[in-house]
């Protein structure tokens, strides 16, 4: 057998908490070739981090401590090198180097970038000042950041998100490594970036022959750039092979469940999102079986009997690690293909008219006002009762700014917001509090949005009490019981803290608790984004469930447009404050008219390797620009391929392009797009 | 940069203003006629209308104040009547002492605080951690003028190791001087120590944590280089917040060390002027040593926009 770049074999972590030990990887093997794009897929808890982690001996020992098994580097076991010893440093961030997934935190912000790029090129190559300097130009260019020489002396705090990730590349690329690990490089960036990180990623593969293990959560990231891939789960692989394979015969039970699990762009949307049941295993509560056993559809005698099932090759480079061998595909048989019922749309529910929210910037001593971010600029759309709207748009487009709008949180500097025909932004302190029962809120993070003092119970009831919504204390436990059982939790957990739920079930807590006051109209602002994937159907199907029981009306805000897609009725596109294209589900899809819709459609990858393949992608440039500097005329002009000198000029109004399709674009008529 | 230094410099000069305001009325918040609380009763009319007109009380509050600051600016700081001296020259003998022994404490503290806290940090949880800690909070505990005593009882008078008391700069007698500044710096940096061990302990404990410090270790940098590199100049964000804080501290200090091994400092010499009710020099030892706190504070300020970028920039 031929060498390889990076070879781990049987490799074991474990973490020595006061309760138990957790084995966090648990006899993993894998590999890795040179100028190969590797990816590891996994949901939070799956290993995948730390086996790489374990591989340079970056995690902290203790609690962590590496048990077993071996990485060979170009042939030497680099679990055997001494830990923080002049050897194995070598190879940290000399031959196999780092990105990380946060790029605010991840750069130290109190040395400038050229500091911290020329800290590795001296380190490694042993350059000299001079020499060194030189070469941090080369990178920065090698990454795409211009004016390299002035930019040298900047520091983080200076770049973007997507700038910063590049940074770290450049830093990461320095000595030119072998082998280039990227941590969930760009979960932490907006849609767009993350595109542009991962092309460059792959550039930087083929132009140097790096080999890259792509770590990532995000299947259909995987599905765009990488070669091979493994699959973990609790701290095991559980299926390997090339991507064509893994996505078009998944052979592990897990793997099919993700594909099936995850919206798609091309999907059909009838297709109902087949969810995994159940929570993620706690690697602390292995107990040597199949560690997706209590999840499994397929699971046999055979599965609750025999231990851990060994990796079985079903082909050259295709393997599973089930008892069932690799059972059939059942998605089609189980997702039944209701076709999608029509909905009833009642009369205007909320209509949000020219709303703009600006805040004054002030300057110097005596406070003057010098200028305004526009964080909402003349936004305008509606929603029918028992319709579900998505928002999207990336960082900064005014999404959630909107949303505390319309909650009345702040005052908005202009416009009208229409609630059942009556004008909300100009109410009383005492007359908001009764439309807050119609107006209902799910947050993004399960984690901090439920007060860690209060039970379950009493977060989800205490609406019922301020609103006097209940008359006696056993109507006030059936509410609550009632609640509980609507969004899938044991009513008998209702004096639990919040602390005891995984992350799924605090979301259902927190929309049990938007539920509570019967509300005509819920905002979700992200509520599956801080989510598993597996867990994000779950969550999915249940707002679809409980629309259709109790007739909600929904803004779903998100910025990820294939959900978006998927649970839409009509899509709001919007940036940097302004709405620049408002359309029917279907046709946005199929014929987005705004070139931000379409750059924002091709960004998002396909879980298909097939399609992407296919797929051709729209030119794209840039990030999105900070408040403070908006463009003039346009917002979106200085990004886009088709700019005049009127986009500079004029800003487009929003106008119909027939069917309800609105966009806000000069050069939409006449096909010149 | 420069305009934040500039706001900085703006807001310091408010500050001695403001000060400034306060010591003025201090005069006049004294209970009675200002001459008979100076002097005391037994003089005679003619002697305090006498001194009525030289200290300008005759003239309206205003022009009492302008003619005060004006006559600071020049040097002219007021007559002490407990020493018959002008202030200044009693201010010019004794603030050099109370500089030297207030820098060089606060030097000391600094020095000492950082590398007790980074080496805690680093060995959290080890023996060291747990000595050192114990014996930081000892430190903070100790009352200045309990241990000046008991240093001199020791050092002193049972091993005769040390003079007891006095003061002389090292370029005037080296060893000396050494042998003298020993004791007084002790107490005056010993709470310092503590509590900047325990900031630092604290923030650096907190910096380790970061990501960045995980991207420096993956960048293959020697353990030494990624603390006292990547973590350190991190830390030192809080540290120098207090520092602005316990520069107070010590210079209050001062006070009780210099009665303690009567040195001839301001400290002393503010305590002797306070009993004896001298409230020309009681003004002009209060705004001299609210300068001296500002101007320290300010240094703080720029230190601040020197470690932190994010402050520079904005």
């Amino acid at each position: 057998m031929a060498e390889h770049l990076l070879q781990v074999d049987h490799l074991q972590t474990v973490f020595h908490t006061r309760e138990a030990l957790v084995r966090a990887v648990d006899d993993v093997s894998f590999y890795v070739d040179a100028g190969e794009i590797v990816s590891i897929v996994g949901e939070s808890g799956s290993g995948k981090s730390v086996s790489m982690l374990s591989v340079l001996q970056l995690i902290q020992m203790p609690p962590g401590e590496i048990t077993g098994g071996k990485a060979l580097f170009e042939g030497q076991d680099l679990l055997a090198l001494k830990p923080g010893g002049e050897e194995l440093r070598r190879v940290r961030g000399g031959k196999i180097s780092m990105i990380f997934q946060e790029p605010m935190t991840s750069l130290n912000p109190v040395l400038t970038v050229g500091d911290q790029i020329m800290e590795s090129v001296t380190l490694h190559l042993g350059y000299g000042k001079k020499e060194a300097r030189a070469r941090a130009l080369e990178l920065l260019e090698l990454v795409g950041i211009p004016d390299g020489e002035e930019r040298l002396g900047y520091y983080p705090v200076q770049f973007s998100g997507g700038m910063r990730q590049r940074v770290m590349i450049a830093m990461a690329m320095a000595s030119s490594p072998k082998l280039l690990i990227a941590d969930e490089a760009t979960t932490a960036l907006d849609v767009t970036t993350q595109e542009q990180i991962l092309d460059l990623l792959r550039d930087i593969v083929r132009k140097t022959g790096t080999a890259l293990i792509i770590i990532t959560h995000n299947l259909s990231v995987v599905a765009r750039y990488a070669d091979r891939i493994y699959v973990m789960y609790a701290g095991n692989v559980v299926e390997r092979g090339t991507a064509a394979e893994m996505f078009s015969s998944p052979a592990h039970p897990y793997t099919q469940g993700l594909l099936q699990a995850i919206p798609r762009l091309d999907g059909d949307k009838s297709r109902p999102l087949i969810a995994i049941e159940g929570m993620p295993l706690n690697p602390a509560k292995k107990d040597g079986r199949c560690p997706f056993l209590p999840r499994c559809r397929f699971a046999g005698e055979a599965c609750r009997e025999k231990p851990m099932p060994p990796m079985e090759d079903l082909g050259p480079s295709h393997g599973v690690a089930c008892w069932q061998g690799a059972p059939e595909k059942g998605g089609e048989a189980l997702g039944e293909r209701a076709a999608p019922a029509r909905k009833e749309l009642g009369d205007v529910l909320l209509s949000i008219n020219r709303v703009k929210k600006f805040y004054p910037i002030y300057k110097g001593v005596l406070r003057r006002k010098v200028a305004d971010v526009k964080a909402l600029d003349d936004v305008t759309f509606s929603l029918r009762a028992g319709e579900t709207v998505g928002l999207v748009g990336e960082s900064g487009c005014g999404k959630t700014t909107l949303a505390k709008s319309i909650l009345c949180l702040h005052d908005i500097t202009e416009g009208e917001i229409l609630f059942e025909g009556r004008d909300i932004t100009k109410l009383k302190k005492n007359a908001i509090r009764p439309l807050r029962r119609d107006i209902q809120f799910i947050f993004q993070d399960p984690y901090g949005s439920l007060d860690p003092r209060q039970t379950a119970g009493s977060i989800v009831g205490e609406v019922l009490k301020v609103n006097r919504l209940v008359s006696s204390k056993e109507e006030y436990d059936r509410r609550v019981a009632e609640l509980f059982q609507a969004v899938g939790v044991d009513p008998a957990l209702r004096d639990r803290m919040p602390h005891e739920f995984s992350g799924g079930q605090r979301q259902r807590l927190g929309i049990a608790r938007a539920l509570a006051s019967n509300p005509k109209l819920v905002i979700c602002d992200e509520p599956i984004s801080a989510l598993d994937v597996s867990i994000q159907a779950q969550i999915i199907n249940l707002l679809i469930k409980l629309q259709k029981e109790r007739g909600l009306t929904y803004l779903f805000i998100a910025h990820d447009l294939s959900v978006v897609r998927h649970i839409s009725d009509r899509v709001v596109v919007m940036y940097l404050g302004r709405v620049v294209e408002v359309s029917p589900w279907q046709e946005l899809y199929e014929k987005p008219l705004h070139p931000y819709t379409r750059a924002l459609l091709s960004a998002i990858p396909i879980p298909d390797p097939e399609v992407e393949k296919r797929r051709g992608r729209a030119a794209f440039q840039g990030e999105v620009p900070s408040l403070l500097n908006r463009p003039s005329g346009c917002v979106f002009h200085n990004r886009c391929p088709y700019k005049s000198e009127r986009c500079e000029r004029d800003v487009p109004e929003l106008t119909d392009q027939g069917g309800g399709h609105l966009a806000a674009c000069f050069h939409i008529p006449g096909g010149a797009l | 940069m420069y305009k934040y230094i500039g706001k900085r410099i703006l807001q310091m000069f408010l500050a001695l203003f403001l000060i400034s305001v306060f010591v003025f009325a201090l005069l006049q918040m004294i209970p009675g006629d200002p001459v008979y609380a100076m002097l005391g009763d037994e003089i005679s009319i003619e002697r305090h209308d006498q001194v009525y007109k030289e200290m300008r009380l005759d003239r309206p509050l205003p022009e009492q104040y302008a003619m005060w600051v004006k006559g600071f600016l020049q040097g002219n700081m007021g007559y002490s009547f407990s020493y018959r001296k002008p202030v200044v020259e009693l201010v010019a003998a004794r603030l050099p002492a109370t500089m030297y022994l207030g820098v060089l404490s606060s030097l000391v503290s600094v020095a000492l605080g950082v590398l007790f806290g980074a080496v805690t940090a680093v060995k959290r949880g080890t023996w060291i951690d747990n000595v050192v800690t114990v014996i930081s909070n000892i430190g903070l505990a100790t009352p200045i003028f309990w241990l000046g005593i008991l240093l001199v009882l020791v050092f002193s008078l049972k091993l005769g190791w040390l003079p007891s008391n006095g003061f002389v700069f090292p370029w005037e007698d080296f060893s000396l001087s050494v042998k003298q500044t020993i004791m007084p710096v002790i107490c005056m940096s010993i709470g310092g120590v503590a509590s900047y061990t325990r900031q630092t302990r604290s923030s650096m404990l907190e910096v380790i944590r970061q990501d960045y410090i995980r991207t420096a270790r993956s960048k293959g940098l020697p353990e030494g280089r990624v603390i006292w590199k990547h973590a350190l100049k991190n830390a030192l964000i809080p540290i120098l917040t207090l520092i602005a804080v316990t520069l107070r501290n010590t210079i209050a200090g001062a006070a009780v060390v210099e009665n303690v091994f009567n040195i001839n400092g301001m400290g002393s010499l503010m305590v002797q002027c306070i009993t004896k009710r001298d409230f020309q020099l009681v003004q002009a030892c209060i705004l001299l040593l609210s300068a001296v706190t500002c101007v320290c504070n300010l240094l703080v300020d720029i230190a601040y926009a020197y470690v932190d970028p994010r402050i520079r920039l904005k």
